[in-house]
């Protein structure tokens, strides 16, 4: 390094400062314009921004932007010129830069490094607000203004912040219940749908949150939610509906895989044929017997889920006991027909002939169906089995933790929230019950398939955590319309939709919400007992038209119809009653 | 160190030649300064100005000053070339032969004024042209070479135009200079009838020779011009153009025919011995923008628009400058 260029070493130093302070400006400037941008799209409703997010797009701006300063290297012409220019050195040091190595070139360096060695560089480069630091200042602090005043309530009315504030409260709810819907598994059939309704509930927070929208908008858009949710709910309870099947099938795959090891013939037992007189023979002598079903609760449900044919079981329910009693009664039976037959010598044989047939029929039933009780002999070792299977504890939690699904999937079709926790607990409890039915040979496939199945139910497929999010969801629209509290139950909550929600049985609501129950027809095919909940209006006090005002015209329009026999006649009085408790209320 | 020295030499015997010569011309400090920065840096000089301000005495106390020969020739418009150059004439020696013989006209000296050049026509103008370029003449078939140092120096009346021939724009582009001569103001004028009506007459001494003057353009050739200043010198010059690089709106509307490669040349050298009177090894922006007007003011040729409107040279050389000096901004903006 010469020593012209060691003069200029400080300069660049001092540059080093005064470029990540240009920087600093220049990146504030840039991290406004970002933060404009955001604010520009937040109250566009495309994208959301707050206080720290806008913060944090300035500083990380401003640190980039003072990190390149500092580290930004001047052309050592540019350098030279600058302090030139800042100096008043009459281009010396610009010329002691180019100059060559002959003699009036040393005098150039020479006389540059006198010079230059006068200046101070904190004089040349000193560190002031210029125009560029103005330009961030002003620039920052309108991008605040813009968003502050936007987000601020102080250019509302107490009314309007009153609604802004009870909004704001609904928008914090709608995005609690999005927050754990959009941390779903990112797999699967229902995960873009999942993922999509989390973030129009997101946005709908937001929105609230910030006041962009108002009561009506936020309903609208809160509607279509809920109809979007309960299109959700229903698919994953399809889903669910589909995994359980699956899980009956590997349940009835793994106990008839042990009974086959147990040496029952599943296929004869399927292919058991019984005539009508054959069954009455059965239950005749069930009667005249007194036979009770001496199986147990548990073997006589082992033999519901093999899947067993009516003729089967009729035989199958029967306890070793009670065949030898039938059998028995099948030789009297077949010893009586012989004896009938004897007798026929008086008769005219057309007729003699007549009963000979059906008394040969009858035996030959007879006979068959002792074969038939022959071959369903069951050994020790199958009795043992199915005494096994039906007394296995694992097989019994199996069976009722099926059960429980299943009862869990229907109150899910019903609209109600399922306890998450007792879910996950289940699928746990699946899991390692499927872990005890070890059966390495005859059962691996099932068990694969059962384990497939318990997977996906843990995975998320299965919607146990889809139908509580489903009815999370659901469950904001409660929150939204009535963000004072009270209202309806959980169950009630498309009732703003103009929906009728549907059940089999009379549903309990909650609150102020009154209910009726209307039998009504539904179509062609016969009565269906249904529930139309008629509750207050959710916005209350809130309507646009008072309630008083309005209720005279649709207590007349109901009149009207029940004197147009509009309305079936045994309805006619709760319709009476129904507006009668409404001018009351 | 040599270079110090030499330059420090320079400064000294400038100034040395300026303050004598300054002693007899008086009121014309800049007219002086420049053609001694015309005559360091080998050019030749157009002065323009009213009779009576001092031209002719400013040559003889400058070829005084130096100790250098001097000779005069008076333009008229039936002068001839050979009035100027010399002519071979028929002599005859002392055994009776006769021979033609090169008689040398007023042109070979080493200060040569040339006054009153417009009046002479443009056959007569020419002869100076090789001289002045070449510093030699022809003659017959021969070259005779001019004595060096050799410097011209034109005047021309500006307000005396009935008779007279422009020079043409490639003589005029042969000037180094053109320089103004002012009217002394009223100070200056009175000391200069106090100091030429009285019983004494100012002396002049020698205080440089003519290896002196040739040295001094040696030294000058060496000051350093930095790309940078020389990019900035070039923009002057292509400001005075109508078209092209970084012309300006004067050269564009009144301009026909811009500055010269000479021009630029003469921009440079001039600045060079501005440099070395300002103590520096280096030219400098500064150098230039005092050089610019005397070096490109006669190489520009303006339209008829100029005219009408009264646009001078001077001004479009000026907004060149300004348009330069505008574009030089710190490349370090923080």
């Amino acid at each position: 390094m010469s020593e012209f260029e060691r003069s200029l070493q400080p300069f660049r130093r001092r540059l080093r400062v005064v470029g990540a302070w240009a920087g600093l400006a220049y990146g504030v400037c840039l991290g406004a314009l970002v933060a404009g941008v955001w604010v520009a799209l937040d109250f566009a409703r495309l994208a959301y921004a707050d206080w720290g997010q806008l913060a944090v797009a300035v500083g990380a701006c401003a640190l980039a932007g003072s990190v390149a300063g500092a580290v930004w290297r001047w052309d050592p012409i540019a350098v030279a010129r600058s302090v030139d220019l800042r100096g008043q050195l009459r281009d010396r040091a610009v010329s002691a830069e180019e100059a060559g190595k002959d003699e009036f070139a040393q005098a150039v360096r020479h006389d540059a490094v006198s010079r230059v060695s006068e200046l101070d560089p904190a004089v040349l480069y000193p560190l002031r607000a210029r125009r560029t630091q103005l330009i961030a200042a002003v620039s920052v602090a309108a991008v605040a203004l813009v968003f502050g005043l936007g987000s601020s309530p102080l250019l509302r009315g107490p009314k309007s912040a009153e609604e802004r504030a009870e909004l704001a409260k609904a928008g914090q709810a709608v995005v609690r219940v999005a927050k754990p819907l959009g941390e779903r598994p990112k797999s699967g059939p229902m995960a873009a749908g999942d993922r999509k309704l989390a973030s129009d509930m997101n946005r709908l927070g937001e929105d609230l949150q910030r006041g962009r929208v108002n009561r009506e908008e936020a309903m609208r858009t809160a509607n279509k939610l809920a109809e979007q949710a309960e299109r959700q709910a229903k698919a994953h309870v399809e889903e669910a509906k589909a995994e359980i099947a699956k899980a009956q099938t590997a349940l009835r795959q793994y106990q008839q895989s042990q009974l086959s090891e147990a040496g029952v013939d599943m296929e004869k037992l399927d292919a058991i044929e019984l005539s009508q007189e054959q069954l009455e023979f059965i239950e005749k002598e069930r009667v005249e017997q007194g036979w009770k079903n001496e199986r147990s609760e548990g073997e006589s449900e082992k033999l519901d889920q093999l899947g067993l044919k009516e003729d089967a079981r009729a035989l199958a329910e029967l306890s070793p006991q009670q065949r030898d009693q039938l059998r028995q009664a099948t030789n009297e039976r077949m010893a009586e027909l012989q004896r009938q037959i004897d007798k026929m010598d008086s008769l005219p044989p057309e007729q003699r002939k007549a009963m000979e047939r059906q008394i040969a029929e009858a035996r030959r039933q007879m006979e068959e169906m002792r074969d038939l009780m022959q071959s369903l002999e069951m050994s020790e070792d199958v009795e043992k089995a199915l005494r096994e299977l039906a007394q296995s504890p694992e097989a019994q939690e199996l069976a009722k933790k099926l059960q429980e699904m299943q009862s869990m999937a229907q109150q899910q079709s019903e609209g109600k929230q399922p306890d998450p926790e007792q879910l996950k607990q289940m699928a746990e409890q699946m899991k390692q019950l499927a872990e005890k039915l070890k059966d390495p040979a005859t059962r691996a496939a099932m068990k694969e398939m059962m384990k497939k199945a318990l997977e996906e139910m843990e995975s998320g497929k299965m919607s146990k955590e889809s139908a509580q999010q489903m009815a999370a969801a659901l469950g904001m629209m409660q929150e939204l319309q009535n963000p004072g509290g009270g209202g309806t139950g959980s169950q009630d909550q498309f009732a703003d939709t103009g929906k009728i929600v549907r059940s089999e049985k009379e549903m309990e609501t909650k609150g102020k919400t009154t209910k009726t129950g209307v039998r009504g027809e539904w179509g062609k095919g016969g009565k269906e007992y249904n529930v139309e909940l008629k509750a207050p209006t959710q916005l209350g006090s809130k309507s646009s038209v008072p309630y008083r005002k309005i209720l005279p015209s649709y207590k007349k329009a109901a009149e009207s119809a029940v004197d147009r026999d509009l309305v079936p006649r045994e309805h006619e009085k709760r319709v009476k009653e129904y507006f009668d408790s409404l001018g009351k209320g | 160190m040599e270079a110090q020295q030499e330059a420090s030499w320079f400064r000294d015997k400038f100034l040395e030649i300026k303050d004598m010569v300054g002693r007899v011309i008086v009121g014309q400090d800049q007219v002086v300064e420049s053609t001694l920065v015309a005559l360091a840096a080998n050019g030749h000089v157009l002065l323009e100005g009213l009779p009576g301000l001092g031209k002719t005495l400013l040559v003889r106390t400058l070829s005084e000053a130096v100790s250098l020969p001097f000779s005069r020739i008076q333009f008229t418009p039936d002068m001839m070339p050979a009035d100027v150059t010399g002519t071979n004439v028929l002599v005859q020696s002392r055994e009776g032969e006769r021979a033609f013989e090169f008689r040398k006209g007023p042109v070979f000296a080493n200060l040569v004024l040339a006054d009153e050049i417009n009046r002479a026509t443009p056959k007569t103008q020419s002869a100076l042209l090789e001289a002045m370029q070449e510093h030699r003449v022809t003659v017959g078939g021969v070259q005779n070479e001019l004595p060096e140092p050799f410097l011209v120096m034109a005047t021309q009346n500006p307000i005396e135009q009935e008779g007279t021939y422009p020079l043409p724009e490639a003589q005029l582009d042969r000037f180094f200079f053109k320089l103004l001569v002012p009217f002394p103001d009223r100070a200056d004028l009175a000391r200069i009838v106090q100091q030429t009506t009285g019983t004494e007459e100012p002396v002049t001494a020698h205080v440089a020779t003519g290896e002196d003057v040739l040295k001094m353009r040696e030294v000058v050739r060496k000051v350093v011009l930095a790309e940078d200043v020389l990019a900035r010198g070039l923009a002057i010059v292509l400001g005075t153009h109508p078209e092209g690089e970084g012309t300006t709106d004067h050269a564009k509307k009144y301009v026909r025919y811009g500055a010269s490669p000479r021009g630029a040349q003469a921009l440079v050298t001039a600045a060079k011995v501005y440099a070395l009177l300002d103590s520096r090894f280096n030219v400098s922006f500064e150098d230039l923008k005092r050089a610019a007007r005397p070096a490109l003011r006669h190489r520009i040729v303006l339209n008829y628009e100029a005219e009408a409107e009264g646009v001078t040279t001077d001004q479009v050389v000026g907004q060149a400058l300004a348009s330069v000096e505008r574009g030089t901004k710190d490349p370090i903006g923080v």
